[in-house]
């Protein structure tokens, strides 16, 4: 069972698909989610987004989420990444992967460390990003 | 245990202090973020603590002696030394507080 947080200035990278090393035979279904910036913000058009992190905390929080999702359920690996700085209009700034052995908990698991995330996670964004 | 009643100099006159609480005293930095941050246009704010202080009672201090962002305190939470804490948990002098304001990542 792994974590692994990454904090990341601008935008984050494409997810490189791949399942092997320790869990090669084991996973039986990789949840990938992106978060990308939409134009849309409320009732403007926006060029970007900023985002902001009590980073320490940010990163402790985001792997407590990630180990209690795998105690709770039964997960292989959960690997998360967040931007800070400046992030453009359909650009990523928040991926989760998952791995499980089979697809329903992953899914479950998207779901609910998502809306912790809203709750939990010292992370700001403002409109801009400047 | 024996109580002083308003007396109001650090935390304002609804506190009621533990007598051994009044004494000795300390100020403390508290970061701020995000909408805190913007508001007060600065990354971090000065309160004056009495020894002893809780959670609960330097949110009162922030909100009496910052009242720019109260709103934003009480709708927030402290952090202390990169955790949530309850509202009991007594801050010390050298401990790292943060207000963690309604987030929005993701």
């Amino acid at each position: 069972m792994s974590v692994s947080v990454t904090i990341v200035e601008g935008p984050l990278g494409p997810h490189s698909v791949g399942v092997g090393g320790a869990y090669a035979g084991a996973v039986g279904a990789e949840v990938v989610f992106d978060g990308i910036v939409r134009r849309r913000e409320g009732e403007a058009d926006i060029e970007a987004l900023g985002y902001e992190a009590y980073r320490p905390m940010a990163e402790n929080e985001l792997a407590r989420l990630a180990q209690l999702m795998i105690d709770t359920h039964g997960l292989i690996a959960v690997d998360v990444w967040h931007s800070v700085g400046r992030v453009p209009v359909d650009a990523v700034s928040f991926r989760l992967v998952i791995r499980s052995a089979h697809r329903n908990e992953a899914l479950v698991a998207m779901g609910e460390f998502i809306d912790a995330l809203k709750v939990d996670v010292p992370l700001w964004k403002k409109v801009g990003g400047d | 245990m024996a109580e002083i009643a308003g007396r109001d100099y650090y935390h304002g006159t609804r506190i009621r202090y533990d007598v051994g609480m009044c004494e000795p005293a300390f100020e403390i930095d508290i970061l701020l973020f995000g909408p805190a941050a913007m508001t007060a246009g600065c990354s971090s704010v000065r309160v004056a603590c009495g020894v002893g202080s809780t959670c609960d009672l330097v949110r009162e201090a922030l909100c009496v002696q910052h009242g720019e962002i109260a709103s934003i305190v009480k709708a927030g939470r402290l952090a202390v030394n990169g955790g949530y804490v309850e509202g009991g948990t007594v801050i010390s002098a050298g401990d790292e507080v943060a207000l963690v304001s309604l987030v929005s990542g993701g």
